[in-house]
């Protein structure tokens, strides 16, 4: 088994939450906020579990398609944001202008209604403000990859599978660059780097998914 | 409770991230103020937090700002206001309001590298701020959203002396020339009033309050407080005893902080006077262990708030996987989905359907029941709460959007 040279040094993003003090109460405001807000805001409200949901059903992390939906009662441009997932990877700049092309498009569109979303319901821009730190937990093969995934936050895990460049253009899946560089695992990489967050009702069941492959690889391995 | 116990309940590397975290603000000294030390849902925090912070090597002081009885009557006026209640608070009371906090200002030791106060009593002891030039964080627990909008201009003008600000709901914060952080509280799922309880224990406490299981059990449990809507409650009560045979318990404590409790308590028992199987229980504080055990043994919590920061009695009742029907107010929404871990509520009236089809369908009444124990575990525990408060004492040291440590 190939032992890496530069280890996989396990990091964490925890998310401290500022409000920003913007809001939208319709799709025009919506559309106008998403242009002028900061890349941070639109990666917060693109990647992350929607709080309190994700016992629910699978949901599509995307915010603005989840408030369009329920407050604004727009399930056809809901549905198509949502759908902008298949097409991930999407660097965030790209997947904020694909979002904009689908609402300003909508306005043209007969199913629309212009509806304002009740007080109290507006949609708040929040700005994840990420700390990055390293977490102690450090591998050189699979097996100590597969040791550490099991101990690590799933902040930690979730921060390798969505890991966004330090101004929030595009995101990397770091254990699939790792295990491509360093250990020549080049299947393995591609099967990580298909595994999707969101797909799953929580995050412990993506942690389940991501070791998965790796404990297969490791039995292919040993025999 | 030490910090290692809480890996049964969220893992090893939650815990491992509190202590690295914890590790960078080593030689800090973090001064926590709020207005009282028992009853309440800041209180309760501040109980379980300031020790485990301590444990992590923060070194955090808790005080508590001291007043009179006029003080506290016009600090629960300015609460009830914020809450969009309608109050008027003369000039000679924020004349009052200001002078006992001046008084606190000569009295208290207000050194520290970081001062976290919490609420508005204690909100103008920041004019102490430029003489020792440390940073001053503001917490507002309270549901903002519809303000009396005099008072609040009249509290912006402290608020924006801090550094830095923390709402639980993005939509309690008003505009302000300072950061505006979103932090949602939390529960101790180790605490007496979280933790498993043998069915002993919780038959003891029944008995103490002479309360049988002979028919379902429908609680709510708060402070005796017209905003948490106990005579609304009884009235929601009345309607389902009409068809369907239950028990009501009202229990809850006061809080030094709050004058109109023993009020507001002395009409509740007018209104339940004769009625066998309604349960006024006026608990000593604290009553952690009987709280416990009445919200284990009930079919149905309710919180029939009319306004509320947060309800932690809610996030309580969460955890212990009870179905709830709250209103749809405040921090509640944030944490009930409708249908999904609990029913939300507007009206009296509504309430008591809710009831009665909860008491109708123990099926529906217990799946919701489990979603609200994964919600409360995902996301209303003191282990992510300590998290953000560290994360918050960071930032104001470190700027920008993304913070290498």
């Amino acid at each position: 088994m190939i032992c890496a040279k530069n280890p996989f040094i396990f990091q964490t993003g925890l998310n401290l939450l500022e409000i920003t003090g913007k809001k939208a109460r319709n799709l025009k405001e919506l559309a106008d906020l998403i242009e002028d807000v900061p890349l941070s805001v639109i990666y917060y409200h693109t990647h992350h579990f929607l709080p309190f949901q994700q016992y629910v059903s699978p949901k599509s992390p995307n915010d603005f398609a989840y408030w369009i939906k329920k407050e604004l009662h727009e399930e056809v441009l809901s549905e198509k944001i949502i759908a902008l997932d298949l097409q991930r990877p999407l660097g965030i700049y790209e997947l904020k202008e694909r979002m904009l092309q689908l609402i300003k498009k909508y306005f043209a569109n007969d199913e629309y209604r212009a509806y304002d979303a009740r007080s109290g319901k507006e949609f708040n821009f929040i700005k994840a403000k990420v700390f990055i730190m390293p977490t102690g937990y450090k591998a050189y093969d699979l097996f100590e990859l597969y040791d550490a995934l099991k101990s690590v936050s799933t902040d930690s895990i979730y921060f390798h599978l969505f890991g966004t460049d330090s101004h929030f253009e595009k995101c990397v899946n770091h254990f699939s660059c790792w295990l491509r560089d360093e250990l020549k695992e080049e299947a393995l990489a591609d099967c990580i780097s298909q595994l999707d967050p969101f797909v799953f009702y929580a995050m412990e069941t993506l942690r389940s998914q991501l070791i998965r492959p790796i404990y297969k690889r490791l039995k292919a391995v040993k025999t | 409770m030490s910090i290692d116990e809480y890996i049964s309940v969220v893992g090893k590397g939650p815990v491992e991230e509190l202590k690295i975290l914890a590790d960078k603000l080593s030689g800090k000294v973090i001064k926590t103020i709020n207005s009282t030390q028992m009853g309440g849902g800041v209180a309760e925090i501040l109980n379980r937090i300031v020790p485990l912070l301590n444990e992590l090597g923060v070194l955090t002081k808790w005080e508590v700002i001291g007043g009179s009885a006029d003080f506290f009557s016009v600090t629960k006026k300015i609460h009830n206001a914020l809450h969009g209640a309608p109050v008027t608070i003369t000039d000679e009371e924020l004349d009052l309001f200001l002078q006992n906090n001046k008084i606190n200002m000569e009295e208290m030791d207000l050194n520290g590298d970081i001062v976290f106060i919490h609420d508005p009593q204690p909100v103008a002891l920041i004019e102490k701020k430029e003489e020792l030039g440390n940073k001053w964080v503001w917490r507002c627990h309270i549901d903002t959203h519809t303000p009396d909008w005099r008072l609040w201009r009249f509290l912006k003008k402290y608020i924006e002396m801090y550094d830095a600000s923390v709402f639980s709901s993005p939509s309690f914060a008003h505009p302000l020339s300072i950061k505006k952080f979103l932090i949602t509280p939390s529960i101790d799922p180790l605490s007496l009033k979280n933790q498993e309880l043998s069915k002993e224990t919780i038959d003891s406490v029944l008995g103490k309050f002479d309360i049988k299981r002979n028919k379902p059990i429908i609680t709510q449990i708060s402070r005796f407080d017209r905003l948490k809507d106990p005579v609304g409650v009884i009235e929601a009560y009345n309607l389902v005893k009409k068809s369907v045979d239950c028990q009501l318990i009202l229990a809850g404590g006061t809080a030094v902080d709050d004058p109109e409790s023993a009020e507001v308590l002395s009409e509740v028992r007018e209104r339940t006077e004769g009625d066998p199987d309604i349960h006024v229980l006026l608990l000593e504080t604290p009553a952690d262990i009987e709280v416990n055990a009445l919200q284990r043994a009930s079919t149905i919590i309710l919180q029939k708030s009319l306004r509320e920061g947060f309800g932690l009695t809610v996030s309580e009742a969460m955890w212990k996987g009870k179905p709830i029907i709250a209103s749809a107010v405040g921090g509640i929404t944030f944490q009930i989905t409708h249908d999904y871990n609990g029913l939300l509520t507007r009206t009296i009236e509504g309430t008591a359907y809710a009831i009665k089809e909860l008491l109708c369908n123990p099926g529906y009444a217990k799946r919701l029941g489990r979603n609200a124990r994964e919600s409360a575990k995902q996301n209303l525990l003191v282990t992510r709460h300590i998290r953000d408060y560290l994360l918050l004492f960071l930032s104001l040291y470190h700027p920008g959007d993304i913070v290498y440590m």
